[in-house]
């Protein structure tokens, strides 16, 4: 608790405030800028249990506090040391980590990463051989988005090490370099390539070069560890509904992240932890204490823009366009109105989270919230955003509630569901069906006969097991036991001799996160014996 | 081909300056632009200049400046037709639009399908590289790489510069860095041959230029030197280094080879150019009906696809930096203190050129100009940025022309602490050892031969690269071309231990030599083992 901010919400509200009744100029320099009332204003409107804020303006800290509560089964209050699973947002850990191998000579970001990684292999020699460690970094490999995440959430059974090894069964989705897609996998290889490098987990490598450096004492990684820290905030989501976001807002018991697999998103941390991480940040690398965590040279390369994000790439939720997008090493870089900013959001089950930095102001925000609401966090981050570009203050919330009703509904409409042939009658019997399926980077799912349906377990999965149910001709729907997971329509493809060639798959709800890359996987029944 | 009279009868117009007052309901040029460029012109001693301004559909500004040629009465007017240079990317590009909205091609098909025979130096490379590949420098070919197939000229046809490229070593791996490039839109060029059967000057002329009611505007030389109303290039070669001395009329058909034309060989006037504005600005649409490209191929020609590192620009020039650059299909897309701008430039031996476009704004404007030094196009455009985008006035004909000032003093220590005081070292064999045939794998044929107990250089392939080669020092000489226009290089020798030359290097001498003399590119090796007689 020492040395770290906190702010009590009444101070907060005061300041607030004042800065309101400010001119905008005037305030920029010292007022927290937040609107009195706005976070509780999008708690409630979004339905969002608890929200933590930390708020660095010209490289000093103003603002590390929580509003709100825990969890709908836990009241008590979120303060500045409530731990939030930040998700993708580990991202900028990961490549600061790598930045500070690369200032100890250890590595460097254009190096090959064969030559740091023995076996390091990808579907393609010729970008098995070409790939650097840059190109772990910015979503630009040929991969599709979110290609191969199955092998990380829900939580699997795969090890870092196993995950690299099947990397080179991810077949790639556009020429090498050519495209964007965001991807995880290849920072879960950054994990193995960390401890090539220094003999070190890459847990204990962050601890030790970058957590505690930075001295973010609440900090946890991984998901036991997390829900194991004394002053946590609980998931929660609406799943209860068809589509997910619909319906009442829920508990989870598990963010799916696990254990092992960690380095693309598996931080947790607080607000006054995240303070000090946007105060070292902003001040080029410079701990608040003084401690030099990375040179201002790696600094600036992480900021560096390295793969474009086209216009039609969805951004974060409810901003405006950008003239200019580009992904950076773990940050993406974007401008409003002309002012560059260097920005990431994070999101696993029952928590989003985003971060935002004006490098030029030396000013940075992160809003960590206990719910799935995107525009929600937007409303918060927009109306700062209004302030520190002195633009007049507007209701960002109304704003923002109506573009995520309208942009559900889009999507929604784009995407009209497959309903149930309510006579549907599989080709084979259903016995017929059952066996072991092999899929090249996955691995093995298990079709099984209970209760005289069909019954399907990811093995490498343990949340995804439960019932199929014939949908339509040969395709079939899950039904995960575990909530959260997003269920998938199963389609058999058959032989001539009326035996099954592949299953295929893909997901049910056109809203389900990329991460659910079922129309990746392609099973063919495993060979007998 | 083009009704001269009618030009001589517009010129007329155009030398009274219409721009503003002429057509008072247009939105309005800064007042005192005339005066402006006219200013700069005689300050740098530009023979030529021309200026057209659009706004919000209209021409608002237009004006020819100096004279087309020095030592020559013939005013520049508004039909006076410049070599546009890099500008002439975009045209290329908007060719190839055409051929896109036509579902003759995709931006995404790979050139291999396209363009059988195409070949890099990589196999992966050569497989993968698409249409758009070819426009956006990121192909893993080194600054200006292989611009010795045009810059200065060759007998090198299109087709036999596309063949070289095999030869060309990528600098970089492919697609991870911007590296600016020319000869890569000769394979353009030669693709929209190879698809409409039509040359690229052909085809250029017919589906862009004449669709866009250019009529002035021209794609090949033929044309250019047929125009009586043209401008001469111009530049100045007799001091230090190219850009210092005086300003002399250059040989015009001594200039870039005609093989690379699909990387900036359009001949344009400012009224003509005033024209491509308005149809850029209108996402294709031509004014007073019809359409060069669609709405989606307009966006795709924009849509930044490369991204140019950006550094901050120095003192006195600093408001000049950008916070992003990138390279889209034939322009650059970058901002101006916020504000997004579409921007080519544009350099042909003798010849200096600037588009700008700022969409936010429904403003262009093109600057030609019919000689080298870029200080009075580069102030104007930021003048003309600072103004149409209601942004602080900044004296940029003084900021850029003390930046002038500081770059060629550095240029100069550079040059004098490099040539200043050679070691009165070597070379270490009779000059006859030296001479023979000589072969880099991508240019050809280089001679060296004894003269008159000198040793002369020859590219046989490039009329005007042929000269003596002094001692500098050690085993290196200096190029001195019989044409002076063209940068003097550095050739050093490598010996054998047997004392035999084994390859030879060269290098430009001027630090501020253009990127396409790229003579680093070059490894030449003895013909005849040995590369004696």
């Amino acid at each position: 608790m020492s040395g770290t901010l906190d702010w009590s919400r009444r101070a907060f509200g005061l300041a607030a405030m004042g800065a309101a009744m400010a001119p905008a100029l005037a305030a920029r320099a010292e007022a927290a800028p937040l609107a009195a009332g706005l976070v509780d204003d999008v708690r409630r409107r979004f339905d969002v249990p608890g929200i933590a804020v930390a708020l660095v303006e010209q490289g000093r800290p103003v603002l590390a506090s929580g509003f709100g509560v825990r969890g709908l089964t836990d009241p008590r209050p979120v303060d500045a040391h409530t731990v939030f699973p930040i998700a993708s947002n580990t991202k900028a850990f990961t490549s600061a980590l790598l930045a500070t191998l690369v200032d100890e000579g250890k590595l460097g970001w254009d190096g090959h990463v064969v030559d740091y990684l023995p076996g390091f292999q990808m579907w393609d020699e010729w970008v098995t051989r070409e790939m650097t460690v840059r190109d772990l970094l910015v979503h630009r490999s040929g991969l599709g988005l979110g290609e191969g995440d199955l092998m990380l959430f829900p939580k699997t059974t795969f090890t870092p090490k196993e995950l690299v090894a099947h990397l080179r069964w991810l077949k790639p989705k556009t020429s090498f370099r050519s495209t964007y897609a965001y991807d995880n996998v290849l920072y879960e290889a950054v994990a193995v390539l960390v401890e090539a490098v220094t003999g070190q987990s890459w847990s204990d490598a962050l601890r030790q070069r970058i957590l505690g450096p930075v001295g973010m004492t609440d900090a946890v990684i991984g998901e036991s560890a997390f829900f194991a820290a004394p002053d946590h905030a609980l998931p929660h989501a609406k799943i209860d509904a068809s589509d997910r976001g619909a319906g009442k807002l829920s508990v989870l018991t598990t963010t799916n992240v696990g254990d092992v697999l960690l380095s693309a998103g598996g931080l947790a941390a607080s607000a006054a932890d995240l303070s000090r991480w946007l105060m070292t940040q902003v001040n080029g690398g410079l701990a608040p204490d003084g401690k030099r965590v990375f040179t201002e040279a790696q600094g600036a390369q992480m900021w560096k823009p390295q793969t474009l994000i086209p216009p039609s790439d969805i951004g974060a939720a409810g901003w405006p366009q950008p003239q200019y997008r580009a992904y950076a090493l773990g940050w993406e870089v974007a401008d409003i109105d002309g002012l560059m900013m260097v920005r990431h959001g994070g999101y696993v089950q029952g928590f989003k989270s985003y971060t935002v930095v004006i490098p030029s102001q030396k000013t940075g925000f992160v809003v960590l919230t206990n719910a799935e609401e995107g525009y929600g966090i937007s409303a918060i981050a927009l109306s700062l955003l209004d302030h520190y570009q002195g633009r007049p203050a507007r209701d960002r919330v109304s704003q923002l509630l109506a573009a995520r009703d309208a942009d559900r509904a889009e999507t929604l409409a784009a995407g009209a569901g497959i309903p149930r042939d309510p006579g549907a009658r599989p080709t084979l019997q259903l016995s017929a069906y059952a066996g072991v399926y092999r899929d090249a980077w996955y691995g093995t799912t298990t079709l099984t006969m209970r209760d005289g349906g069909l019954w399907m377990r990811f093995d490498r999965t343990p949340g995804m097991e439960g019932p199929l149910e014939p949908w339509r001709y040969d395709t079939f729907r899950t039904r995960w036991k575990l909530p959260g997971v997003e269920d998938a329509f199963v389609t058999f493809a058959l032989t001539p001799e009326g035996g099954v060639r592949d299953m295929t798959m893909r997901a049910v709800s056109p809203l389900a996160d990329f991460s659910f890359d079922y129309q990746d996987l392609l099973f063919r029944p495993a060979a007998a014996g | 081909m083009r009704p001269d009279l009618l030009k001589r009868a517009v010129a007329a117009l155009a030398g009274a300056v219409l721009a503003a007052a002429a057509l008072p309901a247009l939105a309005a040029p800064p007042p005192d632009l005339h005066a402006y460029v006219e200013a700069l012109r005689t300050q740098y001693g530009i023979p030529g200049m021309a200026v057209a301004v659009v706004e919000h559909g209209q021409t608002s500004f237009q004006s020819g400046f100096g004279v087309r040629k020095l030592g020559s009465p013939e005013p520049v007017d508004v039909k006076t037709i410049f070599p546009t240079g890099s500008t002439g990317k975009a045209f290329t590009t908007a060719a190839l639009a055409t051929l896109v909205d036509a579902g003759k091609l995709g931006w995404d098909d790979r050139v291999v399908d396209r363009l059988p025979g195409f070949q890099m130096y990589d196999p992966w490379v050569t497989r993968e590289m698409t249409i758009r590949d070819l426009l956006v420098h990121r192909s893993g070919l080194g600054l200006g790489e292989g611009d010795l197939l045009f810059a200065p000229s060759s007998d090198y046809t299109r087709a036999e510069t596309v063949r070289k490229l095999r030869f060309l070593k990528p600098a970089t791996s492919f697609r991870s860095g911007y590296a600016y490039d020319n000869v890569l839109y000769a394979v353009a060029g030669q693709l929209i041959e190879a698809v409409t059967g039509q040359t690229w000057e052909d085809y250029v002329r017919e589906h862009v230029l004449k669709p866009a009611r250019m009529n002035d505007t021209t794609s090949d030389h033929a044309h250019r030197f047929a125009d009586p109303d043209r401008a001469w290039p111009h530049a100045r070669i007799d001091g230090p280094m190219r850009g210092l001395g005086t300003q002399v009329v250059l040989g015009e058909r001594d200039g870039l080879g005609t093989n690379v034309s699909p990387a900036g060989g359009v001949s344009a006037s400012a009224e003509d150019m005033a024209q491509w504005l308005k149809i850029q600005l209108a996402h294709g649409a031509v004014p007073g009906g019809g359409r060069l490209f669609s709405e989606a191929s307009s966006a795709a020609m924009w849509k930044p696809e490369t991204i140019i590192p950006t550094n901050p620009a120095p003192a006195p020039v600093t408001a000049a930096s950008s916070q992003y650059e990138s390279y889209a299909l034939g322009w650059f897309v970058r901002d101006y203190r916020g504000h997004q701008i579409i921007t080519h430039d544009g350099a042909d031996l003798g010849f200096r050129a600037t588009v700008v476009l700022i969409p936010e704004k429904d403003v262009g404007f093109a600057i030609l100009s019919n000689a080298e030094d870029g200080v009075p196009l580069v102030a104007t455009m930021y003048h003309l940025m600072d103004y149409y985008l209601g942004l602080p006035q900044i004296d940029w004909a003084k900021a850029w022309g003390e930046y002038k000032t500081r770059q060629v003093a550095g240029a100069m220590a550079a040059l004098k602490a490099q040539t200043g005081a050679p070691a009165k070292v070597g070379p270490s064999l009779p000059l006859a050892a030296y001479a023979g045939e000589y072969r880099d794998p991508w240019y050809g044929p280089i001679s060296i031969k004894p003269q008159d107990g000198k040793l002369t250089i020859d590219f046989e392939h490039s009329p005007g690269m042929v000269g003596e080669l002094a001692h500098f020092q050690y085993d290196t000489f200096i190029t001195r071309w019989k044409d002076t226009g063209i940068e003097p290089a550095y050739v050093t020798f490598a010996l054998t231990p047997d004392g035999k030359v084994a390859s030879a290097k060269l290098k430009p001498v001027s630090p501020l030599a253009d990127f396409s003399f790229d003579y680093q590119d070059l490894a030449l090796t003895p013909v005849h083992a040995g590369g004696g007689q």
